[in-house]
Formats: structure tokens, sequence, C-alpha cells
């Protein structure tokens, strides 16, 4: 469960971009197919985290990049989120496997309605 | 309103990762992060490894576990310089658990740094430690489809190694279906079987003496400075 570090990790970064006091709406965040981190399992962290915080509420967006194929054989180019997926075309197993290895976060998005509140006196 | 980020979510984890890797580079260590499940040999790997190597190289060995410091005392058996992690309830190592352990060990005074991480052949694959090498760890025991099922350890690697080839009779295994997975998923990766428990480990012990090697003679040890 080590997406509970990284949704950790996630919420420590979002602190150091989000302006203060700014209510979160969403953050955008994008896994490569190289990158052992489940979606699922990475939501359910974020979930845990936010809960009872001032994140709560706050969308998580994940994008999961496929993995790019490519097959020795008939020399097709496809993307699939199976690595190890035949050619579609040709039906060979000598197929390549790779992609990115990237766990980013690439926005976030704060509540339309936010205004910095004025500082108290 | 929108904030347009693009950075790594576990930057601050890869920052102290490179700064290990830099500190390891100045002494002329070459390192490896060794990851495989429970019960693949790891441990014995190493006791073997260290019988092996330890008169021609210097080597320190930093293990995790979430508990118990066994495989620290395993280790000690054959070498002084070992460090357990506990990671409780961790089921990786980060950077920094690394770099606490290494300010426990004499850095001058290392050739080869070794890595067990916790056994998990998921969970540690993205998490950078500042090693120069990744080895990952399969066993005929595990069955032939683990590379299939664990892709990003696959991929992920420097090199795989395939341990308890002396049970490969005796378990139902597949050893040209695991070979095919394994290049189908990662074209570049150098591939040893081997067997830790038979001591058949020649081909990864000189992949080690020619990492070591290569890495010595492209740094000036502090040591060697001061003599």
């Amino acid at each position: 469960m080590h997406e509970l570090s990284i949704a950790e990790a996630l919420v420590e970064q979002i602190r150091r971009y989000a302006p203060s006091g700014a209510i979160l709406a969403k953050a955008r965040v994008e896994i490569g197919p190289r990158r052992a981190v489940d979606d699922d399992a990475l939501r359910f962290a974020w979930q845990a985290l936010v809960a009872n915080t001032d994140f709560e509420g706050a969308k998580l967006e994940i994008i999961l990049h496929p993995w790019d194929l490519f097959c020795n054989k008939c020399k097709r180019h496809w993307t699939s989120m199976d690595p190890l997926e035949r050619c579609s075309a040709c039906g060979s197993e000598e197929t390549q496997a790779g992609g990115s290895n990237d766990l980013r976060l690439l926005s976030i998005e704060v509540a339309p309605d936010f205004l910095p509140l004025p500082q108290r006196l | 309103m929108n904030v347009q980020v693009v950075e790594s979510v576990l930057k601050l984890n890869d920052d102290v990762a490179n700064s290990n890797r830099q500190l390891l580079q100045q002494h002329g260590i070459f390192t490896i992060d060794l990851i495989g499940g429970p019960g693949c040999g790891k441990t014995l790997l190493i006791e073997r490894t260290l019988a092996a190597l330890r008169k021609s190289m210097r080597i320190a060995v930093v293990v995790g576990d979430l508990t118990t410091a066994r495989d620290a005392e395993r280790i000690a058996a054959f070498c002084t310089n070992v460090v357990q992690i506990n990671t409780g309830k961790g089921c990786h190592l980060e950077a920094h658990q690394v770099r606490h352990a290494l300010d426990k060990l004499d850095l001058t005074e290392i050739d080869l740094l070794i890595i067990e991480n916790v056994g998990n052949l998921v969970c540690p694959v993205g998490f950078d430690l500042g090693q120069n090498a990744k080895v990952g760890m399969f066993a005929t025991t595990e069955g032939p489809d683990k590379p299939a099922k664990y892709p990003q350890l696959v991929s992920a690697a420097d090199l795989l190694l395939l341990n308890k080839m002396d049970l490969l009779h005796y378990v139902p295994f597949d050893l040209a279906q695991w070979h095919r997975d394994v290049a189908r998923l990662n074209s570049h990766v150098t591939v040893v079987e081997c067997s830790a428990y038979a001591n058949d480990l020649a081909p990864w012990l000189s992949w080690l003496r020619k990492q070591v090697g290569t890495r010595k003679n492209g740094a000036v040890k502090r040591h060697e400075l001061a003599s």
C-alpha cells in the first residue's frame, strides 16, 4: 500500500503550491504505465487522508497513461493497458512494451469563488 | 483558479535520492537496490555474495524489513558493515531512510553497497534510493507468471535474477515463457539464472566485479587521497 506514502507526498506538495487559505477543488495527477501505482488505491488513500481536513471534498483526477507497444514482426505501434497484449494486426507475441515512468502533479484548481481573506486586524 | 504545477509527486524523495547518489558516487561506491518478493532468496544471495567477494572488495549492506533484525544478524556473520532499517508497517524503503543508514557507515571503507529492500514486488519499484542499479529477483518456486504479473519491476530493472534454478525440475515452471515475458517487457535487461543455495552464482558475481571495478577506476577514493 505504497499509495498511502504517495498520497501523503501529494497532499504536502499541494500545500506548497496552493495559495494560503485556498479551497482546493481538484488536483490533477498523471501516472505513467511503468510506475507501479494503482489508481483506485491512490484515490482511497487520498480520501482517507483529506477527510476532516480543509481538502475534504476535493476531487483527485488521475490520468492513467497506457503502455506503448511495438510489434517486432509487423512493426505496428499501438497503446494498451496490458503490456503483454498480442499484436492485434498479426497476432504475434513478439512485442515490446515501454512507456513513461512519470508520477506527476499536473495542476491544482482552487474553488472559483475563492478570494484570499483580508488579514484580520 | 487553475495553478499549473507539473512536478514529480515524489520530488522530495527524488531529491534525497539524488543527494544519496552524489554522496555514494563521491566515494566511488557502486550501489544496488535489490528488490524481490518475500522468500525469493535475497538474504541468502547476499550471504553467498559476501562469502565470495569479501576478500576482493569492501561491502556494506543496508537491509529493510518491517520488523526484526534477523536479516542483519544473518548478514553480520559475513560482514561488519550492516545496518538494519525497520520500516514498521512501511512496505518499501524510501531515500531518507537510506540516508540515515548511510550516516551510520564509514563510506570511505566501502566499494559495494547492497540495499536489500523490503520483500515486495510492487511498492519498492517507484522509490528511488540513490542506487546505481536496480536488481529484481524472482525464484522458480514462485511460478513462471511473475514477470507478467509484476511488469513494472521487470521494466525498471537493470538486472534480473532468476533464483532457485536448482529446484527447476521439482516445480511447475515454464522457463521459456518466463524469458519470453521478460524480453517483451524489457529488451535491455541483463538476465541471470542462479541458485544462491547451491552457490551457483558465477555470472552474478562477475557482473558485480565488473560494475565495482568500473566505479573504482573512475573515482578517487578518500583513503587513496589520505595515503
